[in-house]
């Protein structure tokens, strides 16, 4: 896994009735609950906050429309720790749902899906086993087992990263040396 | 070289010289030029173009080599116009008599069928035909040269003076046959020396079932089809001049039908398949196609033959490769395949509904008129389908590579690029470059190239570029049968690209053409019928032998049929005419294992037994006891899968609301005993009551001790939907109560805090008078003195907060919730304690609407109702569900200050502190409780009014006189009627009208409503032009004295 610390700023809105001693906490608190866990297309899926500046802040009162009068913008610089996954990029998982169509493993906070087709091949021999209980990838001489919560190392194939994190999705393969299930 | 001035030649240069000879001609020059021959014809025309010269060299010229033939054909005609002469002197007898012209004419239109006549017969060499051809080409041009302004009109000819075509009636399909007897029949008769009379004979493929023939005279013509059989000669017609030369056009209809190339079965029981092209017969208008058999293999043995074939005729078996060889005799001839010899090849050959012929490759191939096909370049084969037929080339000759060039030649498909699409460029030097598409102009694409060292935009063709897709890139379908799915590109194999859909989570392959990026997520085809992805539908209907209705959720839709999960689990293939939507599913409820009501939308786990033990899901449709979730980790069967109720377990809160206004009082009515147990009673966490009945309008009830009954009050609604309404409480809780309307006689779930005692209006009854720990409801009753601080607050209600930590869901519970017996709640021994309902107790819960969102800080609900009540904004009594915006957890800080706590009570506290400000901004304080009339009569003069019961229910009207409790309404059209004052609500007024306020220091002072935030009003008062900021139902639309 590969991450960054990435000294990012966010505008905040902040209602008058916060405006107190308390404000630099209800700020550090709406950052959080704004930013971590959300995904930017351009520096990935944010993590965790930290060294939120507070102290230099200085809002500025929007003008009234949209919201009662008197809310301040402020613009709150913060360090991030960030996770964008590259393509060709090798990450470890685990495994969290596996079918017939192939496997989700889900890498930090991202999930990747493997494909039968970047999956099994001849080499590796891999087959869906849906009557296996539970049902699994299995090589034919038994070997390998990959099924729920199997450790995986995967390789990324191509990613769409997008403000929503819902939408971000991967997709990676095990087809190349060294990926694969690991202890 | 004769030959070159053909009919259809002459006959042009003919009309050409027409057209001009109108004009300056005059007949005795045309009767002499007639009886020449065409020499004549030519000369006669360079009068009127001098072009004879030209022409004539021409024909001089290009006729040099065949002067020997030239001399032959120019005795021969010579004579046979003499014969021809005297013959019809002699049958002129019985015909009409025409003149010298004509005969003339006609004589020179013989001599040219003759000519034919010649040229069927001579010796063709190719030499002849080219120069017959060659001859065609150069009129034809020199045709072209003709500044004629109509040349159209130019080739028609002229009615006076020559043959006119008859169109007649034959049987379908015997044109040719007739054309070519006539032919024979005019030659024959011709060598007898009695030729018929008619100029041409022909056909046009497009007239299916007529043939033209030309002649001078009806009789003619009639004359020559006499005897001939299939000739309607009665349905004769004469063709007008302005469309004969229609008759002789050829619409070029290109059979679009070519060897390798695609089509589909139109109709029977191939209809809609795709077939590969093999052979193209043009001359019979057949094709021979391949197509994937669909072979019964039913076994009809059991019935009668006319009943097996009924059967069979009926049924249409799925497509699949069939190889006959694989299979004994027996089988083969129960399932109406036959071996014969094949009579052209003198193999054996199995054949199936009779003219199938297996091929070696598992297809069949059988002989279709093009009819009966649907040709044409937009039909192409889906993937799937080049797929099965690519598999056959492979298995027939061994060459697999010769199949795919085959099939990327047939699939030279039509790649519509969009700007902005990423291309790759296929051929040339750039190959392999990327780029985006830039504009588009007809074939040329410009696009910007992804690459470093070239900047400037390249153009390229169309044919050179394809779709550049990568692992990962979130694509739509737009072609084909998939048309519209949306999936990531999970594999790219040159143009083939493998994609995992988004809502189906299968993998389908599709080609790169018909793909486009994009961001929305759709399952492609949407509806089916009537039907949706996930929609609910009834499979069967309950019947006297089944008594369970069987229905399931759509998980696929295809073309014409649903997968559908059914309530057992299993997949089901449907027709969607075969299915009905069911509708009940918004509304249905269900148990889960422990007793907690479920609906729609809700989160459960399995816990039951079994392979989805330990999934959550979420609640799509609710069938009786079976539960449909959706899970989009799950791949199979679209998400979704089916668990019995009982089964789960409800996670975080139920979002289900019962269709009754009970439902809208949202977190009020809900009660959460747990903690309320805990302070209430002291560690006795199940004692108190709690339960909702099932149907709708159901009571909640919560078993706490409470000073006094209210049944059988006599109360007048404030607020909501209701106010102004007056009825007689039935039932309550310590929340709501429900009463029975005077009006309607309708039961209503109303909050306490909006109901006013009717004897004692001034005492709005406080709803936490019925909690045990209030240290005294009178004082409760002192601070509602106080309009701004009414205490209808039902701030103790935050002791109902929804926690989540609650053990409402342990199954011996419900059992406490429900004993009667229990000490202390004395509303438990009231006759209306539903206390019948002890099978639904989860419902007390399932009313609330935002717990799930801040579960963890119950704290932060403190003082939940009053501020519900109070806060300006979200503040809407009919929904007070939205008053708990302000509690969302972005913002708990706010409301920690003032959190309600279990010791403010304890201690007797007055419970208005929470709600008093800390900061001004606070939503809470500064706001009176909704004007409860505390006059018995609220009404001033002028102000606009509803009536909301008697007999004027529902009209608007003025107050035009206030009578003690009294008001005297003039309604709109004149008609006035006194009405209690309770029977009348004020008309809420829009912004920019004229208002009046009805209570506090300002009562009685006129303004303009200049603006509505929330629950304020923003007055201009019209004495000293203030702005005042007035709660709006202190506001009243006023009407001045006209």
């Amino acid at each position: 896994m590969f991450f960054h610390v990435k000294r990012l700023s966010k505008n905040l809105q902040i209602e008058p009735k916060y405006y107190g001693p308390s404000l630099a906490v209800v700020i550090k608190q709406r950052l959080q609950d704004e930013v971590e866990n959300s995904c930017s297309e351009r520096y990935g899926i944010v993590l965790k906050v930290f060294n939120i500046d507070v102290d230099n802040l200085e809002g500025k009162i929007m003008p009234t429309g949209m919201h009662p009068g008197g809310t301040a913008v402020f613009t709150v610089p913060y360090d991030a720790i960030v996770f964008k996954p590259f393509k060709g990029e090798v990450l470890n998982g685990v495994v969290k749902s596996s079918a017939a169509q192939g496997l989700f493993v889900q890498c930090g906070p991202l999930q990747v899906f493997i494909a039968k087709a970047n999956l099994a091949d001849d080499n590796n021999g891999l087959e869906w086993r849906g009557d296996n209980t539970p049902p699994c990838w299995m090589s034919r001489d038994e070997r390998i087992v990959i099924g729920d919560k199997t450790h995986l190392r995967l390789r990324i194939l191509g990613t769409r990263i997008q403000n929503d994190i819902s939408q971000c999705s991967a997709v990676g393969t095990i087809l190349d040396d060294y990926l694969g299930p690991i202890d | 070289m004769v030959e070159s001035d053909s009919d259809d030649d002459r006959r042009a240069s003919k009309d050409r010289k027409n057209s001009d000879a109108e004009e300056d001609d005059d007949e005795d020059e045309e009767v002499e030029a007639d009886e020449e021959s065409e020499e004549e014809d030519e000369r006669e025309e360079s009068r009127g173009k001098k072009k004879g010269k030209r022409s004539r060299s021409y024909y001089v010229d290009d006729a040099a080599d065949d002067d020997d033939d030239e001399e032959e054909e120019e005795d021969d005609r010579k004579k046979r116009k003499k014969s021809k002469k005297s013959r019809r002197d002699e049958d002129s007898d019985g015909e009409e008599e025409l003149s010298d012209n004509e005969a003339e004419k006609m004589a020179a239109q013989m001599r040219n069928s003759y000519r034919r006549h010649d040229f069927l017969t001579a010796d063709l060499t190719q030499e002849d035909l080219d120069a017959r051809y060659r001859g065609a080409m150069h009129d034809d041009e020199a045709l072209d040269g003709i500044t004629d302004e109509n040349v159209k009109n130019a080739r028609l000819p002229d009615a006076t003076k020559d043959p006119k075509v008859w169109c007649i009636k034959v049987a379908n399909g015997t044109e040719k046959t007739l054309v070519i007897q006539l032919m024979n029949k005019f030659v024959t008769l011709a060598k007898e020396g009695k030729p018929i009379h008619i100029t041409c004979a022909y056909w046009n493929e497009q007239s299916l079932g007529y043939i033209y023939v030309e002649a001078y005279k009806e009789a003619f013509v009639k004359e020559a089809l006499s005897g001939l059989r299939g000739v309607y000669a009665t349905k004769m017609k004469l063709v007008p001049v302005k469309e004969m030369t229609d008759t002789v056009v050829i619409i070029k209809k290109s059979l679009s039908a070519q060897p390798g190339g695609w089509a589909r079965v139109r109709r029977g029981k191939y209809k809609g398949d795709i077939v590969q092209v093999l052979a193209v017969e043009h001359n019979r208008n057949e094709v021979e196609v391949k197509l994937v058999p669909r072979v019964d293999t039913n076994d009809y043995s059991a019935f009668d033959d006319s009943e097996a074939k009924k059967r069979r005729s009926k049924f249409i078996p799925p497509r699949r490769l069939f190889n006959p060889d694989n299979y004994g005799e027996s089988d083969l001839d129960k399932w109406g395949i036959e071996n014969h010899r094949d009579q052209s090849s003198g193999d054996n050959v199995y054949t199936v509904d009779g003219d199938f012929t297996f091929t070696g490759g598992g297809f069949v191939k059988k002989w279709f008129a093009v009819k009966s096909l649907t040709l044409g370049s937009d039909i192409q084969p889906e993937l799937d389908d080049l797929k099965i037929f690519e598999q056959d080339a492979k298995t027939e000759d061994g060459l697999p590579n010769r199949s795919m060039t085959h099939l990327t030649s047939i699939h030279k498909r039509k790649v519509i690029l969009n700007k902005g699409d990423v291309v790759r460029v296929k051929e040339g030097e750039l190959r392999d470059l990327l780029g985006d598409v830039d504009s588009i102009d007809g074939k040329r694409v410009i696009i910007r190239p992804r690459h470093e060292a070239i900047k400037q935009k390249l153009e390229f063709n169309m044919e050179e570029l394809e779709k550049y897709f990568e692992a990962g890139d979130h694509v739509k379908v737009v072609n084909g049968r998939r048309a519209g799915v949306t999936g990531t590109v999970v594999r790219v194999e040159g143009e083939t690209i493998y994609i995992l859909t988004d809502v189906n989570r299968e993998e389908i392959l599709v080609f790169s053409s018909d793909l486009q990026d994009t961001n929305e997520v759709s399952s492609g085809l949407d509806v089916v019928g009537a039907f949706r992805l996930y929609d609910l539908v009834l499979l069967e209907s309950a019947s006297s032998s089944m008594t369970m209705p069987s229905v399931g959720v759509v998980v696929q839709l295809e073309k014409d049929t649903l997968q559908v999960l059914d309530n057992y689990g299993k997949i089901r293939a449907v027709r969607p005419a075969d299915v009905q939507p069911h509708k009940k599913s918004a509304t249905a409820v269900a148990l889960d294992g422990e007793q907690q009501t479920i609906a729609q939308g809700d989160v459960v786990r399995v816990v039951g037994d079994g392979p989805m033990k330990g999934k959550t899901g979420t609640v799509r449709h609710i069938f009786r006891a079976f539960l449909f979730l959706y899970s989009p980790a799950r791949m199979e069967n679209a998400g979704m899968f089916v668990m019995r109720s009982r089964q789960c377990v409800l996670m975080g809160q139920s979002k289900h609301k019962e269709n009754d206004p009970t439902n809208t009082l949202g977190g009020a009515a809900s009660l959460i005993p747990g903690r309320m147990g805990d302070a209430g009673r002291g560690g006795f966490p199940g004692g108190m009551g709690g339960a909702g009945a099932m149907q709708p309008g159901g009571f909640r009830a919560a078993g706490r001790g409470r000073g006094a009954s209210w049944e059988g009050k006599r109360v007048r609604i404030i607020r909501g939907f209701d106010k102004g309404k007056v009825g007689t409480v039935k039932e309550e809780t310590d929340a709501i109560c429900r009463v029975e309307l005077d009006a309607t006689h309708k039961k209503v779930a109303v909050k306490k805090t909006d109901v006013v005692d009717l004897v004692d209006e001034k005492r709005v009854i406080p709803s936490h008078m019925a909690i045990p720990q209030t240290p005294s409801s009178d004082h409760f009753q002192a601070g509602s003195q106080t309009p701004a601080w009414t205490p209808s607050t039902p701030a103790h209600d935050g002791s109902q907060t929804p926690n989540p930590y609650a053990e409402p869901g342990t199954p011996s519970t419900p059992r406490n919730f429900f004993d009667p017996n229990t000490p202390g709640t004395p509303m438990h021994d009231s006759t209306s304690w539903d206390a019948g309902t002890p099978a639904t107790p989860g419902a007390y819960a399932s009313p609330y609407e935002h717990p799930a969102a801040t579960p963890a800080t119950p704290t932060a609900y403190g003082g939940y109702s009053s501020n519900y009540v109070q806060t300006p904004g979200a503040l809407n009594p009919t929904t007070p569900g939205e008053g708990a915006s302000p509690f969302t957890p972005s913002t708990p800080g706010g409301y920690a200050s003032y959190g309600y706590g279990q010791g403010n009570w304890q201690t007797g506290q007055t419970p208005f502190d929470q709600g008093t400000p800390q900061t001004p901004a606070t939503p809470g304080g500064d706001f009176p409780v909704r004007a409860a009339p505390q006059v018995s009569n609220w009404c001033l003069k002028r102000i606009e009014v509803r009536i909301v019961s008697g007999e004027f229910i529902d009209r608007t009207g003025v107050v035009v006189e206030v009578k003690g409790p009294d008001c005297k309404v003039e309604m709109q059209g004149g008609q006035s009627t006194m009405v209690p004052a309770e029977d009348l609500e004020a008309v809420v007024p829009q912004k920019n009208s004229s208002v009046i306020i009805l209570q506090g220091e300002l009562k009685g002072s006129t303004g303009k409503l200049i603006g509505i935030d929330g629950r304020d009003g923003i007055v201009k008062m019209d004495l000293n032009s203030d702005i005042k900021i007035i709660d709006m139902p202190l506001l009243a639309v006023h009407v001045p004295e006209a």
